[in-house]
């Protein structure tokens, strides 16, 4: 074993209490990976990391003496508006590392401040008294944390987004979620040009499209767990176009290019049911057998803990 | 009027199975009077479902009107506004009402919560008509039928309760307050003498509330004291702490009775729960 993989929150958009989803869970966005060194890593700061952090105070950090990686996919409400209920942050002594993108006139920090700001929250994040540290990423950027490898690629979503690839004692965990596949050509209809020329930009648009959807797969391969957007189906997808967010089959077609053994669908939209992703599940499991592909496919839910 | 609570819970949605008598939803409560008002108070994550249920009526037409009281701008009190269907929907129309503070103005606020890189569609982007009302402290207001009242309770950045009268009855709701040590605040008194009902602030248990003096919040016993002295019918137990299981606060509903009866106090006591409904 290399790492332990544990779900605190899975849900996507807003956090959905109530008796239709207690299989899967309400909460937003949080996992947590523990490696076999010790290190500590939280991906995405959602109503989960509540949980997290209650457990976490059974820990050293709950003497002030843990240390603990925070990868931010992006700052969408859903992916920190937990933060400021974790209360290993509040206890002196422990450590931080919070890794996230800036936006274009807001450093990380000044953003995870927004939220506490006393028009929304009554704590500030400065009074938040373990240390943090923040650590704005670029796109491809490689880094260690303890006996992990990490590497952070940028993804397609309104604002943006980063996945993450955890590489850890020939192990490797991939988390991309708030992510829509490249595959939309937007020059079709409207603009009368010759036969020739509509060819010659549809084929660039397609050569742009498979770079980038190469870069993804790249990014994925091989991976031995992949936790993947599938807020949509199909049917739901064709109203959202642009929202951000992949459907079930896009995640399915970037996971078996990349030969990924386990697609994890995570991020389930707020209308979605247990019984709802029951049924999916069941749908495409038939179906990847159906067609012979080795792919397991699962879904995310609360509560969940894995070891590779 | 007929009141129905949307969401129950401070501080944070609590979604899971230690959640699921009294819920989960962070604070929205519905108002309706007989004659068809439609009142909402605070805009936590129980609005995304009374939203949901609210496109079934004219709102899922476009041709919806409603009122949105505001206690404050905290986010358990506006994060599930950007969620909320009938507001994203053309035609439809609402009054917004809160407080607007020096530096930043109620729409501002809301604004705020809707901006990039927090969220992908801005509040302007809400296709509904939306006309925003300052609040002050005292202030009465009309809406249709029912009269309102605003007083400012003790909450750090302030907070307001309100009173909703109409058909003859009374509504009162004072969530995010903070008793004081000496004396029952006159302006909680002001908003629920005489109330059919009043949902009360009731975060902390007593041992708690020691840990907590100035994170303004209060507790049921100190809601007993409101009820006696300002002799109202009913007292809603609401704004849960994330921390209560089902059990938890069955426990505080338990021991909110015996004190009331030391008390003799005869009134009904109820604990708020999502979907709960009472008609005064």
């Amino acid at each position: 074993m290399a790492m332990k993989i544990r779900f605190w929150g899975t849900r996507g958009s807003v956090a959905v209490p109530g008796p239709s989803t207690l299989k899967y869970g309400g909460n937003t966005s949080c996992v947590e990976v523990c490696t076999d060194g010790g290190t500590e890593i939280i991906f995405d700061a959602g109503t989960g990391i509540r949980a997290l952090g209650l457990s976490l105070m059974d820990t050293p950090f709950g003497e002030g003496r843990g240390e603990g990686h925070i990868l931010l996919s992006h700052t969408h409400w859903d992916h920190i508006n937990g933060f400021p209920f974790f209360l290993p942050a509040f206890i002196k002594g422990n450590r931080f590392t919070i890794y996230g993108g800036r936006h274009s006139d807001k450093r990380l920090e000044e953003i995870l401040a927004g939220q506490m700001e006393h028009s929304y929250f009554p704590v500030l994040l400065e009074d938040m008294e373990a240390e943090i540290k923040y650590v704005e990423l670029q796109n491809d950027q490689s880094f260690a944390m303890g006996d992990a490898e990490v590497k952070a690629k940028y993804l397609n979503h309104p604002g943006g987004s980063f996945g993450y690839r955890l590489n850890v004692g020939g192990r490797s965990f991939v988390y991309a979620t708030d992510a829509e596949p490249y595959h939309r050509p937007l020059n079709r209809g409207g603009v009368n040009l010759r036969g020739q020329e509509q060819d010659e930009i549809d084929r660039k648009v397609s050569d742009l499209i498979a770079d980038l959807e190469g870069e993804t797969i790249d990014f994925v391969r091989g991976a031995d767990i992949l936790v993947h957007d599938c807020q949509y189906t199909a049917e739901e997808y064709e109203s959202k176009v642009g929202w951000g967010h992949s459907t079930y089959d896009d995640a399915i077609r970037i996971a078996s290019a990349g030969d990924a053994k386990h697609l994890i669908a995570f991020h389930h939209d707020p209308a979605r049911s247990d019984e709802d992703l029951d049924r999916i599940v069941e749908e495409y499991r038939d179906a990847l057998a159906g067609r012979g592909e080795s792919l397991i496919f699962s879904a995310a839910y609360e509560g969940w803990e894995i070891d590779i | 009027m007929r009141i129905k609570f949307w969401g129950t819970r401070g501080s944070i949605p609590t979604p899971g199975r230690h959640t699921i008598k009294y819920g989960g939803n962070t604070s929205c409560v519905e108002v309706r009077t007989a004659a068809g008002e439609l009142i909402i108070i605070d805009a936590g994550s129980g609005i995304r479902n009374l939203g949901i249920s609210l496109m079934k009526e004219d709102f899922g037409k476009g041709s919806g009107e409603g009122h949105i009281l505001f206690s404050h701008t905290h986010w358990d009190h506006i994060q599930g506004f950007p969620f909320f269907v009938p507001g994203l929907t053309p035609g439809n129309h609402f009054a917004l009402y809160g407080e607007n503070k020096a530096d930043k103005r109620l729409e501002d606020t809301l604004a705020g919560q809707m901006e990039h890189p927090y969220f992908p569609i801005r509040l302007r982007d809400m296709a509904s008509e939306m006309e925003f009302v300052e609040v002050k402290n005292g202030d009465r207001f009309s809406i249709g039928s029912a009269e309102v009242l605003a007083r400012s309770l003790n909450h750090p950045n302030g907070v307001f309760g309100y009173r909703i009268s109409a058909d003859g009855r009374a509504f009162a709701y004072a969530s995010d307050t903070e008793h004081y040590p000496d004396r029952v605040d006159e302006a909680i008194l002001e908003i629920a003498m005489n109330a059919d009902a009043l949902a009360y602030d009731s975060q902390y248990t007593p041992e708690e509330y020691g840990k907590k003096v100035g994170w303004g919040h209060s507790t049921a016993q100190e809601g007993l004291k409101v009820a006696e002295k300002a002799k109202v019918k009913r007292l809603i137990l609401f704004h849960h702490d994330p921390t209560r299981s089902d059990d938890a606060i069955d426990e505080i509903l338990e021991n909110c009775k015996k004190d009331a009866s030391e008390m003799g106090l005869n009134i009904e006591i109820i604990a708020a729960y999502d979907g709960l409904e009472i008609s005064l």
